[in-house]
């Protein structure tokens, strides 16, 4: 009975205009999506190479660091874009010194540079599976479910199917199965065709670790999505007697989920945690820098007073000697204290994005976009990892390139001095490494196992109120 | 005969689920969006005159060194825009601030960069929630009021008497747009009572005007909505059928045309990327640079290769004498050929991105919902005309920097025969707390209309032409 019943729902679904609507929109949207951001992944791959190859030019040794502007981190744009987009463009992806001549230690300033080029693509969203599935799809899904309880109970076909000897569980069971083939099949025809055309265009996925895991899984994630959403269509459809309030309480169900929900969880997460802007902690620290820098450049005055004229003295080197040690002290407490302020910006900023995840989580929508992120590396775990890897190469950098000056204040000015092997030593390089696959598969877990749950709680909650559906 | 329609109308919308599931909504979601838009927009007011006034003191103690040193950077700060509480436009993503230098003017970091992990999906700003809630509801409620009625079989009851067909449309027009109304103008209201609570400069110059403007457009725009909605359902005979078709509307017009229109319009026009230009800007300025200096040197060999040191260390010696006209004179034609050809260069690129903008505006313009978000942003002083504004200033202010201070201090790098660098500094008192400060003049009413008229027009189109084609359709249909 059940093979009957299945091929019953096949056909309907078949036969009628939706399931070509869907195909179509699939076969069209998809494909479109990801060619378009193949196209805008070349030219930022491009801008990034023509930033690394000019910087190359300049910057080949120590000195050319020191006087020719500075250094400079770059990070690839992620392959992976064409799944979701996420924070690409405002993600920071270049790190710059700024460094005012003469006063180490290095601090690296990030920025994004990709933002400025795609203003409207920001304003209005890109056009990445994200959007696809998590709009288009699962609005899709909304419309083939919200009539499978109510609207056959409207048109009299689900007393006529109650009334042979056929258990309500197997009814809604093959419903389930055969719209939701009617929904899947389309979007994996679609996303086939779109990988054949990525990978005839010559897409390299070598640059991520793991990238076919993660396409892999977010293949699961959106059909784990889309499978959500149409239970959820099932469940209130089972709870209502008239098809159209069904769709009208699903439409503002989604409205609410996609759009609301995650913003509100977002600004409640802030109230909770507030956290303060980059350009606060940067005053913060320059204030610091300030206070401590005034404290030592008073002691250095003193010592510079007593300096001797003749350079070769004995006397000479010992107020050299001094002088360098109160630097050196001063220098630890100026990074003791910028070490304190980052911590403590940082535990607050994972702290608010850990509350805003979990709050947001609660909508399967949620549960969806953040982890799509994450995978295409372009979430928040590779904000943090570019975070983390400037911060690896301030130290380099400080250690091979701006702790070689030395400086000696005397009574008339200051000399400087940068040893000649030290200045023509190669300049520090930086390659970036995106966050390692095993961090992102722990990192999106939690929200699988979510979406399961969300699937088999919608669903439960279908079976039980369909079992006890009014089918008159 | 319409007022008893119109009364009619109201009194079973608001009886019905929907009145106060919409008014709950709305008073809901439009005072929160206030509050949390308003605590930022504080927050960035706060940071940003902390930020001027550091700049200031910084700029304030500017030495002759370090003009010569050429390590001079002036920061122009942009103010945040009060109205950007009700829509973000593009606040986010332009730079706060511009960094003026000897060799011109660089983008500073944008509000996005600063704030990207806590926006991640943007703002709960009155724009959007006007364009993905209010103006969804606004569809669904119009959607069934014809077809819905026609199903309950009450339709017919109606036109069994003596009225006009003209006359329903009209009253169930009015009647239905009248229960949206009024709840939205209380949210708004409440919205206004929040601001003021949070000591949001509501009445501070022509902000008031502004704020009355907004709400009069988006009273426009929910009628747009919901006359589209009455058309759709004076289209089909079942409710169902209206359902779908305006969820596909809304969908088309809110989510796919603005996507599509970009998208199209960057395959029609691609463009070089900022980044392309910028570094093809400052190759040019090098090697006009090195051609200069290598000039310089020459010339200055030719004077001084056989003069004593005495020559060239008095001012007055006629080697010197000889030397500074030709010296300024070449350093002038540099100036002039870097001014034009980098003009040349800006003025090419901007021909091909507003070729291309202009496509993608107005394609999206085809959606009523992406004319309406433009509109809007422009009178907030949040859209296109701010960035175009931004950028004027911009460059003002760099001209004036340039004749105040950078023109003051001349570093003449010169390349000699035999490969060998020189420096010569000549600097004129430069008062540094005289400076001229940096202000963006906002865009006044008359300006914000005149640049969106395409706007308008997609606007008065798509309420006018859906009005006409619901009144053709209800003349035909039957009601039975």
């Amino acid at each position: 009975m059940m093979r009957v019943l299945f091929l019953k729902e096949i056909r309907e679904a078949f036969a009628s205009r939706r399931f070509w609507v869907i195909l179509a929109l699939c076969l069209v949207l998809i494909p479109l999506g990801v060619e378009v951001s193949l196209k805008d992944y070349q030219t930022r791959l491009q801008n990034y190479r023509e930033a690394v190859r000019i910087y190359g030019e300049q910057t080949k040794t120590v000195t050319d660091v020191l006087y020719k502007g500075g250094a400079k981190a770059f990070a690839p744009p992620s392959p992976l874009g064409f799944l979701s987009l996420g924070l690409a463009l405002v993600n920071p992806n270049v790190a710059e010194t700024q460094y005012k001549y003469g006063e180490p230690p290095a601090v690296m300033r990030l920025s994004n540079n990709q933002g400025r080029d795609n203003l409207y693509e920001f304003f209005y969203g890109p056009l990445d599976l994200i959007f696809v599935v998590g709009v288009v799809m699962s609005l899709l899904a909304i419309i083939m479910s919200y009539g499978a309880i109510a609207g056959e109970k409207e048109q009299g076909t689900l007393g006529l199917v109650l009334s042979n000897s056929l258990p309500r569980a197997r009814i809604i069971l093959a419903k389930t199965a055969a719209n939701s083939l009617v929904l899947i099949i389309p979007f994996i025809a679609a996303l086939t065709l779109s990988l054949i055309i990525l990978e005839i265009q010559g897409l390299s996925l070598a640059a991520v670790g793991g990238a076919w895991v993660s396409i892999g899984l977010s293949v699961l994630f959106a059909v784990l999505f889309i499978g959500a959403f149409f239970n959820l269509g099932l469940l209130v459809s089972a709870l209502t007697k008239q098809a159209v309030a069904a769709l009208v309480t699903l439409l503002l169900a989604w409205v609410f989920l996609y759009g609301v929900y995650p913003r509100l969880a977002s600004a409640a997460a802030q109230v909770v945690h507030p956290v303060k802007s980059e350009a606060r902690l940067a005053l913060e620290k320059a204030q610091v820098r300030a206070n401590i820098e005034k404290a030592r450049d008073a002691e250095i005055d003193k010592l510079a007073k007593a300096m001797p004229d003749d350079e070769k003295s004995p006397a000479y080197e010992e107020g050299k000697k001094k002088q360098e040690e109160v630097r050196a002290k001063y220098r630890t407490d100026l990074e003791a204290g910028w070490r304190a302020l980052d911590r403590e910006s940082e535990a607050r900023r994972a702290a608010l994005l850990g509350l805003t995840a979990d709050i947001a989580r609660l909508s399967p929508v949620s549960a969806f976009v953040r982890p799509l992120a994450e995978l295409s590396r372009t979430g928040w775990l590779e904000y943090r990892q570019f975070g983390v890897e400037a911060r690896e190469f301030e130290s380099v950098l400080n250690r091979d390139v701006f702790d070689k000056l030395t400086f000696v204040r005397m009574r008339g000015g200051a000399t400087v001095n940068l040893d000649e092997k030290a200045g023509a030593a190669t300049a520090p390089a930086f390659e970036y490494r995106p966050t390692p696959v095993e961090v992102v598969v722990r990192n999106v877990l939690p929200d699988l196992v979510l979406l399961v749950l969300f699937n088999l709680l919608f669903f439960a909650g279908a079976f039980i109120a369909f079992i006890r559906y009014d089918a008159r | 005969m319409l007022k008893t329609i119109i009364r009619k109308e109201v009194l079973e919308t608001v009886f019905s689920y929907r009145f106060p599931l919409f008014a709950a909504i709305c008073l809901l979601l439009i005072p929160l969006g206030m509050t949390v838009n308003q605590a930022n927009y504080a927050k960035r007011v706060r940071d940003w005159s902390e930020q001027v006034r550091l700049a200031d003191e910084a700029a304030a103690a500017i030495k002759l060194q370090d003009i010569m040193a050429g390590t001079v950077t002036i920061k122009g700060f942009r103010r945040p825009a009060p109205l950007s509480v009700f829509t973000q436009g593009f606040e986010s993503t332009l730079p706060r601030y511009y960094e003026f230098t000897q060799d011109g003017f660089k983008p500073g970091e944008s509000a996005s960069d600063d704030e990207s992990i806590l926006s991640v999906q943007g703002k709960v700003d009155f724009v959007f929630l006007v364009q993905m809630v209010i103006s969804l509801i606004a569809l669904l409620f119009a959607s069934d009021m014809i077809s819905g009625e026609k199903e309950s079989g009450t339709l017919r009851l109606m036109l069994a008497n003596r009225l006009p067909r003209d006359t329903v449309l009209a009253g169930k027009i009015g009647g239905g747009y009248l229960a949206l109304w009024v709840p939205f103008l209380l949210a708004f209201l409440a919205g206004a009572v929040v601001l003021m609570l949070g000591a949001f400069p509501l009445f501070a110059g022509g902000i008031a005007g502004r704020v009355l403007l907004i709400f009069l457009v988006t009273s426009l725009f929910v009628l747009t909505y919901f006359t589209i909605g009455i058309a759709v359902s004076a289209s089909t005979a079942k409710a169902r059928t209206s359902l779908v078709a305006i969820l596909i509307i809304w969908a088309a017009f809110q989510l796919i045309i603005p996507k599509l229109g970009d998208m199209a319009a960057r395959l029609i026009h691609p463009v070089r990327t900022e980044t392309e230009v910028s570094l093809q800007k400052s190759l040019l300025v090098r090697s006009l640079d090195m051609d200069q200096a290598k000039e310089l040197g020459r010339q200055w060999d030719l004077i001084f290769a056989s003069a004593t040191q005495e020559a060239r260390d008095k001012d007055d010696s006629p080697e010197n004498k000889k030397w500074g006209p030709i010296r300024d004179d070449i350093q002038q034609r540099t100036r002039e050929r870097k001014a034009q050809q980098l003009a040349a260069i800006d003025e090419t690129y901007a021909q091909e991105k507003s070729r291309q903008i202009n496509l993608a505006v107005d394609l999206s313009l085809i959606s009523p919902s992406a004319a309406f978000a433009r509109l809007l942003a422009d009178v907030c002083g949040t859209g296109e005309l701010e960035r175009a504004k931004y950028l004027e200033a911009v460059r003002a202010h760099q001209k004036a920097l340039d004749n105040e201070l950078f023109s003051k201090v001349k570093r003449t790098l010169m390349i000699h025969a035999g490969g060998q660098m020189s420096m010569g500094f000549s600097a004129m008192p430069v008062d540094a707390s005289k400076l001229p400060e940096f202000s963006i003049t906002p865009a006044a009413m008359a300006e914000a209309f005149k640049a969106n008229v395409r706007s308008l027009l997609s606007l008065l189109f798509w309420l006018v032409a859906p009005f006409a084609f619901a009144y053709v359709k209800f003349i035909r249909y039957d009601v039975r």
